[in-house]
C-alpha cells in the first residue's frame, strides 16, 4: 500500500495458486510474484530458467540451503552440525549412525520399557540385561554348553566350560566329568536305574536266577549236563562270580554214589582229585538228599558266559538221579572287585 | 522206591546212559558217546506199567511177610499151654493162613483178611 497521494510500484504477480510466470515473462532483473502461493521468481544469470526466490524451505535447491547458527525450536544449531538435540521424537527412513567408538556410548536408553525388535546380533556385550529371550531345544543332536557365572549375584559375564561341562538337547544327556553331593534316593528323582558306575568291591553288581524242574538221571561215569543251567555277562573283566546252586540228588541204590561239579561253558572249575564240587553216597541205603553249594569264579570277561552243573555216577553202572522230582536253582552274581 | 519213567527208559534201551525229562513228553535219553537215542511212547508206557506193577506186587509181598512176622507169637505152643492162654489160636491159623496165600502169590489190590481179636483165658 502506497502513502496517499502517490502511486503504488507494483511488480509482476498474480493471485492464481501454482501459476509461475515462464521464460519469457521475465526479464533480466525483473521479479515475478504469486501472492497465493507466497513466492517470488526470477530469471538466472542466462535468463535461460526461472528461478523460485523465496518460499519454505522444501522449495529451495538442496545444495543452496545451509543453517550454520542459531536455533531450531530453541535447540543450538553448531557450526556445520547439530550438536545435541532434545527432539520430541526422531524418525529415519534409513540408518541413524554414530561415529563414536570409545568412550561415551553412542546413544543412552533412560526408558525401562523393552526396546522391540532391537535385533543386536552382533553386539560386543549386553552389559546389564536383566533377561533374555528363551528358546525351547529338544531335538538338536549336536553338543550344547550350559552357561556358567563366577558368582551368584551381580552382573557377570556368561561362560562354558567345553571340555568339563555339556548337554544333547535329543537324548538329555547332561555330561559333566564330576559330581560333588549325596546321592540318597530322596535327592534323586525320577528313574533311580544306574547303568554304568563304579561300585564298592564286594558289591553285587547283578543277579541271575535259573531254575530246573526236570529230573535228570545218568549212569555214565563221566560229567553229563544236569540241565540246571544260567548265563551272566559281566560288566567288567575283573568281576568275580558267585554261583549258588540248590537242587535234590537222588543215588538210586545202596552203595552207589554220585559227584556234581560246575562248568564255566566247557571247562569244569571243580576242584580236588575229583574234579568236582560235591559227592553224594550212600552205603546202607538209597538216599534222597538236598544238595547245595556255592563256588567263587574269575570268569576275566565281559562276554555272555554260562554256568551249568553237571553230574556223574562212580561207577558206570549205576544210575544217579539230580532234582528227582524236584526244582532246582541257580543264582549267578556278579561282585564288584 | 516207585519206579519212575527214567526207570522205564532204562529198561527199555540197554544203551541208555542219561536220562532227562519229567514225563513221557519231554523224555531224551543218551547213549555213552552223549548221542540222543531215539525213544518210542508206547515202549517206554508199557514198560513203566509193568515196573509199576512189578513194585506194587512186590510191596503186597513185602506187607503180607510183615503181616506174618506180627503174628508169629500165636503160632508159638506155649501161648495155649501158659496162663494166661490164647484160646483162639485157631482164628489166628486161618489169618495167617490167608495170609501166607498172597505172600506166596501176591495180587494187585488183595482181599486182605481181618486180624483176629486176640482172646485169652
Amino acid at each position: 500500500m502506497s502513502q496517499t497521494g502517490y502511486t503504488p510500484i507494483q511488480l509482476y504477480y498474480s493471485t492464481t495458486a501454482s501459476n509461475t510466470p515462464s521464460v519469457a515473462n521475465l526479464s533480466l532483473g525483473e521479479l515475478g510474484i504469486n501472492l497465493a502461493d507466497q513466492k517470488a521468481y526470477m530469471l538466472n544469470a542466462a535468463g535461460t530458467a526461472v528461478v523460485t526466490l523465496v518460499g519454505t524451505l522444501g522449495n529451495q535447491n538442496a545444495n543452496s540451503v545451509s543453517i550454520t547458527g542459531g536455533s531450531v525450536n530453541g535447540t543450538t544449531i553448531g557450526a556445520t552440525t547439530a550438536s545435541t538435540g532434545a527432539f520430541t521424537t526422531i524418525s529415519a527412513t534409513g540408518v541413524i549412525t554414530s561415529t563414536v567408538a570409545t568412550g561415551t556410548a553412542p546413544f543412552t536408553i533412560a526408558s525401562t520399557t523393552q526396546v522391540a525388535n532391537l535385533n543386536a546380533a552382533t553386539a560386543g556385550t549386553a552389559t546389564n540385561a536383566t533377561n533374555t529371550a528363551i528358546t525351547d531345544n529338544t531335538s538338536s543332536s549336536a553338543t550344547w554348553y550350559p552357561t556358567i557365572v563366577s558368582a551368584t549375584t551381580g552382573n557377570l559375564p556368561q561362560t562354558t566350560s567345553s571340555t568339563k561341562l555339556s548337554f544333547v538337547p535329543s537324548t538329555g544327556t547332561l555330561t559333566a566329568t564330576a559330581f560333588s553331593g549325596n546321592l540318597a534316593g530322596s535327592n534323586i528323582t525320577g528313574s533311580r536305574s544306574i547303568t554304568t558306575g563304579v561300585m564298592p568291591v564286594g558289591s553285587v553288581i547283578q543277579t541271575v536266577f535259573s531254575t530246573l524242574g526236570s529230573t535228570a538221571s545218568t549212569s555214565s561215569s563221566s560229567f553229563v549236563t544236569t540241565g540246571l543251567t544260567a548265563s551272566i555277562t559281566p560288566t567288567s573283566s575283573t568281576s568275580k562270580i558267585v554261583i549258588h546252586v540248590g537242587g535234590s540228588v537222588d543215588n538210586g541204590s545202596v552203595g552207589t554214589q554220585g559227584y556234581l561239579t560246575l562248568y564255566r561253558g566247557s571247562t569244569n572249575i571243580g576242584g580236588g582229585s575229583q574234579s568236582m564240587v560235591a559227592s553224594f553216597y550212600g552205603s546202607t541205603s538209597r538216599i534222597q538228599s538236598p544238595a547245595g553249594f556255592v563256588v567263587e569264579d574269575s570268569p576275566a570277561t565281559t562276554s555272555s558266559t554260562a554256568y551249568t552243573v553237571y553230574f556223574s555216577s562212580q561207577t558206570a553202572t549205576q544210575t544217579v538221579y539230580f532234582n528227582n522230582g524236584a526244582i532246582a536253582y541257580i543264582v549267578l552274581q556278579e561282585i564288584a572287585q | 522206591m516207585m519206579p519212575t519213567i527214567h526207570d522205564a527208559v532204562r529198561a527199555s534201551y540197554s544203551n541208555v546212559v542219561t536220562v532227562y525229562g519229567n514225563s513221557i513228553n519231554d523224555l531224551s535219553a543218551l547213549d555213552a558217546n552223549k548221542a540222543e537215542i531215539s525213544l518210542n511212547q508206547e515202549t517206554i508206557n508199557n514198560e513203566l506199567t509193568n515196573l509199576i506193577n512189578s513194585y506194587n506186587l512186590e510191596q503186597v509181598k513185602s506187607k503180607a511177610m510183615s503181616l506174618l512176622q506180627a503174628t508169629d507169637w500165636a503160632t508159638l505152643s506155649d501161648v495155649t499151654t501158659a496162663t494166661p492162654k490164647l484160646i483162639n489160636q485157631a482164628s489166628f491159623f486161618t489169618y495167617r493162613q490167608a495170609i501166607r496165600a498172597i505172600a506166596v502169590n501176591p495180587q494187585l489190590n488183595p482181599s486182605w483178611p481181618s486180624l483176629p481179636t486176640e482172646e485169652w483165658a
